[in-house]
């Protein structure tokens, strides 16, 4: 019996000893977790920054938390309330201010005021919360106006310019709604209709002098004239003109690449898809001017450090490291996955990509955009705006102003109680 | 006066708890720790990334006022109405049609096939079948020259939509669980109404229904469970639209929770809908005494 004793005993201790050398000889290494929606085929893009930081600090290891996009953002709350956040964060600017506030993110501001290589003015946009820049951004985008060239020459129309206006996108739509095999049926629409998503109004509705919400979100302005003329104006396209799908064409459908539309409203990011899909020549031209000239919105994503990163001072290098200016056009711009977010590395989108021949105009059209707006509860702001919308715009139920009016009323109460 | 237990049955009782230990620990540490913390929730507003805060009964009273609420809580009724007497009843008459036929295993392995089949592969492909202009099922219905609804993209179609999916995906389990209460019915019973005359239809109505009602009670409880937390088809299919026409209550409360950080209202709203199941599963119970035969073989 003692002798077991013993025998155990000599076990513990030498599992003891041996785990404590391996211990000692891991904490050579460092690791910083990274929290992402890097999907598949995107892995190797993001690979590339890795990689090079890991040249200038060879024993930095990165473990990589990969979820997709709604499910990462997601899971932050959770990791939050849990103390397990990674290091590092991958995330949308719209997602960010409710974190921002509950203290999610690591406070920039003196990281950057010591450290004159870091150029924040260098980026179109940028993550701040009430002065606090928590984080640096690593795309942009706009909308621009995307068109099929072969229904425009086969109607013997010019293509969109920079002076076209929004009677002229209607106008040219109209000239392009088509019954083309002559069944009595429409087939071929000018205009697809923008999905119900704010963020796709918002620029045609600061074209016209508009906006959302008061600059301090007291208030929705959304009630405003410029703005229900706005979707007035595309609740017209469908209901009155005919010159953009019923959704119950639409529904599930890539009408562009179909060749079922002539024109529409779409970001940088269909450059890859429609280049594959399409069958027909195509261009993109700027938005339409409004009667307030070329007001844009812009919006993306980027990294931030947790707040409760156990190496402050390696993840604020590999921040800097992976949103400069160098390896923002590796990774992002050169290989077509957007625009880089920088002014410096912009143009690199360009000549990555050989198509379309105007693809120059999404970055062209950044020297006229602001951030999108963001109120706290953006998720809610995003249900209340599709909850009031689609009955009259999708299933021309009601009146656009009394959708409008009644939109105002409800984020009136919602920013009152969430906004901070 | 029980009998002081021997060793060995002192042994084997604790042999038994041993063996149910980890199982309990789990189910105690993973399901009922949080159900019963989430009763607690549902009296604090909490959004995860601030304190939470105590409000009482302040989100059972604002559910008496949300109009979303009482919008998704009518979506679940009518969903339930509809997928439940339809599904049972045409299980029923499947399981009836399959009971004695040639390849009688092939037709239940094809009919059980979906129940097996991921919610969420099956809703990607039926989002293709409902597609208005390009889907298999209206273009089926403009072949016979009959009028094509829009389906999901219809604020009037989508449900009936989601439930002649639903209903084609459980019918299955219910199907099979007839089969076997079939198949234990006395074969006597039947000799005897013949005798004296009876018509197929009335064999049905007379002993083939009293005796399978134990399974028609227990297919009826578990589908009213089920159907009220229907959740993966609004999820998937529809994201609760058109115009909210799809937003069933369980799909509500994940809103609430992870779109609105609104832990403590969605908590409260997930409490009431265990009542409201609670109360239909109850009526259910006593009612069964009416028409429940446990009669079995002589």
């Amino acid at each position: 019996m003692r002798l077991r004793m013993w025998g155990l005993a000599t076990i513990c201790l030498v599992t003891v000893i041996l785990i404590s050398t391996l211990l000692a000889g891991a904490e050579e290494n460092v690791t910083l977790r990274i929290g992402n929606w890097w999907v598949a085929d995107d892995q190797e893009v993001w690979q590339i920054g890795l990689d090079a930081f890991k040249k200038k600090y060879p024993n930095v290891n990165f473990q990589s938390e990969s979820a997709p996009y709604v499910d990462h953002h997601r899971r932050l709350q959770a990791q939050f309330a849990a103390g397990t956040l990674p290091d590092i964060i991958m995330i949308s600017v719209n997602y960010g201010p409710p974190y921002a506030a509950a203290g999610m993110f690591m406070n920039l501001n003196k990281w950057i005021e010591k450290d004159p290589s870091v150029d924040v003015d260098d980026f179109y946009y940028t993550y701040k919360y009430k002065d606090q820049i928590w984080g640096f951004p690593y795309d942009t985008s706009t909308w621009a106006l995307v068109y099929n060239k072969e229904m425009f020459d086969k109607q013997g129309l010019a293509y969109p310019t920079e002076e076209w206006t929004w009677s002229d996108y209607l106008e040219n739509a109209k000239k392009l709604t088509l019954d083309t095999d002559g069944d009595g049926k429409v087939d071929q629409w000018g205009s697809i209709a923008p999905g119900l998503d704010p963020y796709k109004f918002e620029s045609m509705v600061r074209s016209e002098g508009g906006q959302y919400f008061a600059d301090d979100y007291s208030e929705c302005l959304v009630n405003d004239p410029r703005v229900k003329k706005v979707f007035q104006y595309w609740h017209d396209l469908t209901w009155k003109y005919h010159v953009t799908p019923t959704p119950d064409v639409a529904q599930g459908l890539d009408l562009f690449t179909t060749g079922k539309v002539a024109m529409a409203i779409e970001g940088q990011w269909v450059i890859r898809p429609y280049s594959q899909r399409a069958e027909f020549p195509w261009d993109v031209a700027y938005l339409p001017k409004g009667s307030a000239g070329r007001k844009l919105i812009t919006g993306g994503s980027g990294y931030a450090i947790a707040s409760t990163t156990k190496q402050p001072e390696l993840a604020w290098e590999f921040l800097k490291h992976y949103t400069s200016s160098d390896m923002l056009s590796k990774m992002v711009g050169l290989t077509g996955r957007g625009i880089p977010a920088r002014r410096s590395s912009a143009w690199s989108f360009t000549s990555g990509n050989p198509v379309p021949e105007h693809r120059d105009v999404w970055i062209k059209q950044l020297a006229y955009t602001e951030l999108m707006q963001i109120p706290f509860a953006y998720l809610k702001w995003y249900d209340e705006f599709q909850r009031a919308l689609e009955p009259v715009m999708l299933l021309n139920q009601g009146t656009v102003s009394d959708a409008l009016d009644k939109l105002k009323q409800k984020m009136d109460v919602i920013l009152s109680k969430t906004q901070r | 006066m029980a009998r002081k237990r021997t060793r060995r049955e002192i042994r084997e009782e604790r042999a038994a708890w041993l063996f149910l230990f980890p199982n309990l620990a789990g189910f105690i540490a993973f399901t009922i720790g949080p159900l019963l913390y989430s009763i607690r929730l549902s009296f604090y507003e909490w959004s995860v990334l601030f304190p939470a805060r105590f409000v009482g009964v302040n989100n059972y009273v604002q559910m008496l006022q949300d109009p979303y609420l009482w919008q998704s809580l009518w979506n679940t009724v009518y969903y339930v109405l509809g997928v439940v007497p339809t599904g049972v009843i045409l299980a029923f008459i499947l399981a009836l049609a399959l009971n004695n036929i040639q390849f009688r295993t092939m037709f239940r392995t094809v009919y059980f096939m979906p129940v097996v089949s991921s919610t969420v592969a099956v809703s990607f492909v039926w989002l293709w079948v409902y597609q208005p202009t390009f889907g298999l099922l209206n273009g089926f219905l403009r072949y016979f020259g009959l009028p094509e609804p829009g389906w999901l993209a219809d604020a009037h179609w989508a449900m009936p939509a989601v439930i002649i999916m639903s209903i084609w995906k459980g019918l299955g389990i219910n199907m099979v669980l007839y089969l076997a209460a079939l198949q234990g019915i006395p074969r006597h019973l039947y000799e005897a109404a013949r005798i004296d005359g009876a018509t197929k239809w009335q064999e049905i109505w007379h002993i083939t229904i009293p005796m399978v009602s134990p399974t028609t009670l227990f297919i009826l409880i578990m589908s009213i469970i089920g159907s009220f937390q229907v959740f993966d088809q609004a999820y998937i299919m529809t994201r609760g639209g058109p115009a909210g026409a799809t937003t069933t209550i369980v799909y509500y409360i994940y809103k609430n929770a992870f779109e609105f950080f609104r832990l403590g209202y969605a908590s409260s709203l997930a409490w009431s809908l265990f009542a409201i199941i609670l109360v239909f599963t109850i009526l259910q119970w006593v009612s069964a005494k009416g028409w429940v035969f446990y009669g079995g073989s002589e």
